[in-house]
């Protein structure tokens, strides 16, 4: 069941990727390479448009993506892009002042 | 009754321009929404869209720029926001060809051409559409999930057919616990979301055709959509295809583990708190906004300053809208008679402006029920249901 159901998610990104080249993309520097399946559903915005998350909210996020919707993340994966996610956004300086994060 | 039967041709030309539009933003610049992480691109020309607040590309999310609620009580549809979960759904409809499925625990199986529901006598709801999540980035902590601004909200003139015409064509048998809805979005888990069958029977539950007077866009979910008046805008299903009335209650996950909030008697829980029980979100309580001036704007000292804005709330009519300088002594606005119990409802109030410095103004709605925002935010981990006291900081110069 779950073989196809990723099939069919992942088969229908390439299309609207292509579109044109307007989607942003995820700049993907310093990524694992099974970071860029994050891209397969929805557009890079649904990540970098997120709030300065704990390393535990990217890590169940990940799991989210494969456990609820399917992404096809291995087990052995899920630490090391969670990983890569936190880390980003420390790099770029996410979260000001003003931004409180869940204890 | 005006039919809705659009030609084929008429649709596909119509389609020929929003999709050549969808990827080429025909203007873009910058926007910082009040939050941290919130530089945003205001684009035009998405989706066949005015300028937006683009969310996210894929799929569609797009939030209404603030000031469009200041310049009209209903909401222009190429300024209403957009909110897909995926990029599943066709965008090219045979219409001929498309069928509402009517099953489950009913007497009869019913087919629905678009003809078929037509043919239904229709009526027009103005009614708010709100996403469960507007106003999400302003949660505090933060929460993950589309880092929505206050837009992701309109007000449209809805026109369509009853639901309960239609469930009682196919007669809902006793024990019927819920009626579920899904559209064409296809990719798992499926989108669809359900309703107890005495809120689904309510006659302002409709199955609607157009807003404002123009069929449905794609991106509002053309042909056909559930419209919920008073609930939040999860439930109102875009390219409605299926109707299945269920004799147990819906387990299905975007009932059973999305969109759902605490027990709690306001929706909300301590922030780390261990999660506790939770039901789905259901009826939107009050809202009410200043729209014509914005915080840290400028007033002159000692004048008076005209204030107007917008109220609504899922669970009565709205009854009252006060505006406060200090959050303890509140002052009357004026309601405008039209808007109806679903919609927005604009208010206006003469704010006296005091010596020079800062000035704060706060606005609260009380609905026919008694319901009123609460002083303070309450908070949960889906970021839901945000209806705060909005406040305003003001510049006394
Ligand atoms: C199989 C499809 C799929 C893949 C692959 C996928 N996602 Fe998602 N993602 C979704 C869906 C569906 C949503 C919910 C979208 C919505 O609500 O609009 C979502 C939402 C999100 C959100 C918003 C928070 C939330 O909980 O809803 C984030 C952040 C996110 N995804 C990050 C990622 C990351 C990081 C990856 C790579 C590990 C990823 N996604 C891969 C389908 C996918």
């Amino acid at each position: 069941m779950k073989a196809s159901l990723l099939g069919f998610a992942l088969a229908i990104a390439p299309v609207a990727v292509s579109a044109q080249g307007a989607e942003p993309p995820l700049p993907l520097t310093g990524a694992p390479p099974a970071a860029a399946v994050c891209v397969a559903c929805h557009s890079s915005e649904m990540i970098d448009y997120q709030p300065r998350l704990t390393l535990a909210q990217w890590r169940a996020t990940v799991l989210k993506m494969k456990t609820a919707y399917g992404a096809p993340v291995a087990d052995k994966d899920v630490d090391d892009i969670a990983n890569w996610l936190a880390s980003r956004q420390v790099n770029a300086g996410q979260a000001a002042a003003g931004s409180r994060r869940l204890p | 009754m005006d039919h809705f039967i659009p030609s084929r041709r008429h649709f596909m030309g119509l389609l020929g321009v929003t999709a050549a539009a969808a990827f080429a933003p025909l203007r873009a610049t910058d926007l910082q929404l009040p939050f941290d992480n919130g530089k945003r691109r205001l684009v035009e020309g998405v989706e066949g869209k005015g300028q937006m607040i683009l969310q996210r590309t894929r799929a569609p999310l797009l939030e209404t720029p603030f000031e469009v609620y200041d310049q009209g009580l209903i909401t222009p549809v190429d300024r209403f926001y957009v909110r897909w979960h995926t990029a599943s759904a066709p965008r090219q409809i045979d219409t001929p060809a498309f069928r509402v499925h009517v099953h489950g625990h009913v007497e009869r199986e019913l087919s629905l051409t678009l003809a078929d529901i037509s043919s239904l006598p229709a009526r027009e709801i103005t009614a708010v559409s709100q996403c469960a999540g507007n106003s999400r980035g302003f949660s505090d902590p933060r929460v993950p999930g589309a880092q929505w601004g206050n837009g992701a909200m309109g007000n449209a003139v809805w026109r369509g057919v009853s639901l309960r015409q239609v469930l009682d064509r196919a007669g809902v048998k006793a024990g019927a616990v819920a009626i579920r809805f899904r559209g064409l979005d296809a990719m798992p888990p499926q989108f669809g979301k359900s309703l107890a069958v005495d809120v689904a029977r309510n006659d302002d539950v409709l199955l609607a055709t157009h807003m404002n007077g123009q069929p449905l866009p794609w991106v509002h979910g053309f042909p056909l959509r559930l419209v919920v008046p008073g609930w939040f805008a999860t439930y109102w299903v875009k390219t409605l295809s299926d109707i299945e009335v269920l004799d147990t209650e819906d387990d299905n996950y975007w009932m059973a583990k999305a969109y759902r909030i605490p027990t709690t008697p306001d929706g909300s829980t301590t922030p780390g708190a261990p999660a506790g029980a939770t039901t789905p979100i259901s009826t939107m309580p009050p809202r009410s906004f200043v729209t014509n001036l914005h915080d840290g704007d400028r007033l002159r000292a000692h004048s008076t300053q005209v204030i107007r804005g917008i109220a609504f709330s899922g669970k009565g009519a709205i009854a009252r809208v006060e505006w406060s300088a200090d959050g303890h002594a509140w002052h009357r606005c004026q309601l405008d008679s039209e808007g109806g119990k679903y919609g927005f409802r604009r208010w206006h109030a003469q704010m006296p402006v005091g010596a020079a410095g800062q000035q704060r103004l706060l606005v609260r709605a009380t609905d026919a029920g008694g319901n009123v925002q609460p002083p303070t935010a309450g908070w949960n981990p889906g970021g839901f249901m945000r209806n705060v006291v909005e406040s305003l900081n003001l510049v006394v110069a």
